[in-house]
């Protein structure tokens, strides 16, 4: 095993440490678990059913791609976690737009705080480091941080246009 | 359709959706829905909502045919 291999799985562990810790910073009473009702769960089952499509037409829509020579402006790494980004942007809008996206033990402060400093560490990392964000003409792997960043700002956006909507419509109004 | 009585229930108690929610142990927007009509609860979620409002099931969400 090289180093770069054994510097990967410590990355793993350190990142899913920091998940775990993220995740108990986050929920109230310190758990692990995410909590929903029974309306958020069928809600998110929708979600879920969304991102699976939603993944699949991608993906099929890559494999097209590929099938008849089309030189996609990404490198391979880039493309493989552009497909989790599809599955991830889709489970999250398809929750936050029916009121699923927080579990009941959710603290949304502590979560924006923890996304924001997310957001602030992806947009930045491509910057810091030497490594071009193009190389030969494709998108390399830098540009998967800025991809992750990218996902939390869409959904902060979303945050706020759902909460804009609610307001002008009312229909979450305390006594609508 | 409309489930008024619970929120009349609810008004008379002097109890927010928020509350209700929290004594229920769901979203406050799970308790408009089901307000709304436009979501149909589980029992279970029924017999919370009626153990939080000390109504009986029948009270809050038994519709006669007539209604």
């Amino acid at each position: 095993m090289d180093a770069r291999s054994i510097g990967l799985i410590c990355g793993i562990i350190v990142g899913l440490c920091i998940a775990v810790l993220v995740l108990k910073f986050v929920n109230r009473g310190g758990r692990i678990k995410v909590e929903y009702d029974e309306l958020q769960a069928i809600n998110r089952n929708k979600a879920y059913k969304a991102g699976f499509a939603a993944t699949i037409i991608y993906t099929a829509i890559l494999c097209v791609a590929f099938l008849i020579g089309i030189d996609l402006p990404m490198e391979m790494s880039v493309i493989l976690f552009s497909i989790i980004f599809v599955g991830i942007i889709v489970v999250a809008s398809t929750s936050l737009w029916n009121d699923s996206y927080w579990g009941l033990s959710t603290n949304t402060k502590r979560f924006w705080i923890v996304m924001i400093m997310a957001a602030a560490i992806n947009i930045s990392i491509p910057f810091a480091q030497s490594g071009d964000l193009i190389i030969d003409g494709k998108l390399s792997t830098p540009f998967v941080n800025l991809l992750c960043g990218l996902l939390i700002v869409i959904v902060a956006a979303e945050t706020v246009i759902k909460h804009f909507a609610d307001k002008k419509a009312g229909g979450n109004d305390e006594e609508s | 359709m409309k489930n008024l009585r619970i929120k009349a229930a609810r008004a008379m108690l002097d109890m927010s959706q928020d509350d209700l929610a929290k004594a229920c142990n769901v979203s406050r927007q799970t308790i408009s829905a089901v307000e709304k009509g436009d979501y149909n609860p589980t029992i279970n979620l029924c017999i919370a909502i009626c153990r939080a409002l000390n109504k009986t099931l029948d009270e809050l969400f038994w519709e006669d045919i007539s209604e």
